[in-house]
């Protein structure tokens, strides 16, 4: 019972010192509508405690250290050696992180896990990441969990659980994704795979199709033909033109 | 038999069967047959790797970029409210198959799902020898391994040596 009421006091000794950072830049609403979003961001740089790690301003375990990525002991953890890893520029969530830091954000995740698993023998790694409150991030700085896990150490919430679905469900959910990532990757011909999933036209729609095909077909030929014509004179003119142009001979 | 042979993944990369979503020479995306929730992801390398450490900086470095665009599609085509990246390292940590790769769990409010976990407390004490030797195992960490690259080298050797020869030629050219 006594417990309660000290925690209740270190969280507002907690808070009063952070709030020394926050007094110096709170903003009401009005001056928020009227500043720039460069403005925003900068002010939820120094809103940010875990920019307040970074900048060397808030104490912290650092692990590891380079010009892109902070590695730092949760204080919080999940189990002994939980890392966080954050990146030093300030972002909110992944999609909002360009292609070279998210590479060099998961390269080096990678070597940490193994960092985990030699220094503390670790029997597995979990490299988790939650982007949005409804997928359980609490601040609002990017970051990536690195957990060394144990047999017996009782974090089961990483075991997924596995549901039945439907061939048909998956397959336009499929239709779905893949439109829009082909969107996003720049992709705008269909692969030929699709086509084969396809039903195949009825043979009136073929008929017309092969003929379409052949109509085709020769337009191609006059075009490849008519491009020939065009070069032929002109490998003459330059020919001749280069003779012309050589006195000596 | 090789662990390949024995991988229900390789087998979907090579009959090309699985709900593939993209796919380039390296690395393929699909939506899981066992889902945890709807849209749950999985993005892997083709070539087989059973832990995150097998599989070489650079293959990492390019499947994240992947797992970010997707991520960002996932966001659109299921009005997710977020989205959970989760890599599985080793049977302890709840891999179930042999074959590395990363989970993309797209989260809405109030889906049964929880990812929370349970502080533990730890003293200074533990603190500072974890972050010891934990500092001391990562210390070599920041020097990757790159994609070789060696036809592009021998192009650049021969460019080289090309231009020279010009340049000889042209000196030779200007003594009278």
């Amino acid at each position: 019972m006594i417990i309660e009421p000290l925690n209740i006091l270190f969280n507002l000794i907690g808070n009063f010192k952070y709030k020394q950072y926050l007094n110096a830049i709170m903003v009401t609403e009005e001056e928020l509508a009227n500043m720039s979003p460069e403005q925003i961001q900068e002010l939820q740089k120094q809103n940010c405690i875990f920019c307040h790690i970074i900048s060397g301003r808030v104490a912290s375990k650092k692990i590891y250290e380079d010009d892109k990525v902070l590695a730092i002991l949760d204080i919080n953890p999940s189990n002994p050696g939980h890392i966080l890893l954050l990146t030093k520029e300030h972002y909110q969530i992944m999609p909002q992180i360009p292609d070279d830091i998210i590479a060099h954000v998961f390269m080096v995740a990678k070597s940490l896990s193994h960092a985990c698993l030699r220094a503390l023998n670790a029997e597995g790694t979990n490299i988790f990441i939650a982007n949005g409150a409804p997928a359980g991030q609490k601040a609002s700085h990017f970051m990536v969990h690195i957990i060394p896990r144990m047999k017996t150490d009782g974090l089961n919430m990483f075991n997924l659980a596995e549901k039945k679905v439907s061939d048909d469900v998956l397959e336009q959910m499929r239709t779905a994704l893949k439109n829009k990532v082909n969107e996003l990757f720049g992709i705008k011909k269909r692969e030929p795979i699709d086509m084969d999933d396809k039903k195949q036209p009825s043979e009136e729609k073929k008929h017309v199709e092969k003929q379409k095909t052949k109509n085709n077909q020769d337009k191609k030929k006059q075009h490849e033909e008519k491009q020939e014509n065009k070069e032929k004179p002109n490998l003459d003119d330059i020919s001749s033109f280069l003779i012309k142009n050589e006195p000596g001979k | 038999m090789s662990p390949e042979n024995k991988c229900e993944f390789c087998e979907i990369i090579k009959s090309n069967k699985g709900k593939i979503i993209f796919q380039d020479e390296k690395v393929v995306a699909m939506l899981s047959s066992r889902p945890c929730c709807q849209g749950h992801l999985l993005v892997m390398p083709k070539e087989h790797f059973a832990i995150i450490e097998q599989v070489p900086d650079y293959l990492m470095g390019h499947l994240s970029k992947i797992v970010n665009k997707i991520s960002m599609a996932v966001f659109e085509v299921f009005q997710a409210k977020g989205t959970n990246i989760l890599i599985q390292n080793g049977v302890v940590s709840g891999q179930k198959t042999n074959h590395f790769m990363v989970h993309i769990i797209p989260r809405k409010e109030n889906d049964n799902l929880n990812f929370q976990w349970q502080p533990k407390q730890l003293n200074e004490e533990q603190m500072s020898t974890i972050e010891i030797k934990l500092k001391e195992e990562s210390s070599g960490i920041g020097d990757f391994e790159k994609e070789e690259k060696k036809p592009v080298k021998v192009d650049n050797e021969i460019q080289k040596i090309d231009k020279e020869e010009n340049y000889l030629i042209k000196q030779l050219n200007r003594i009278p």
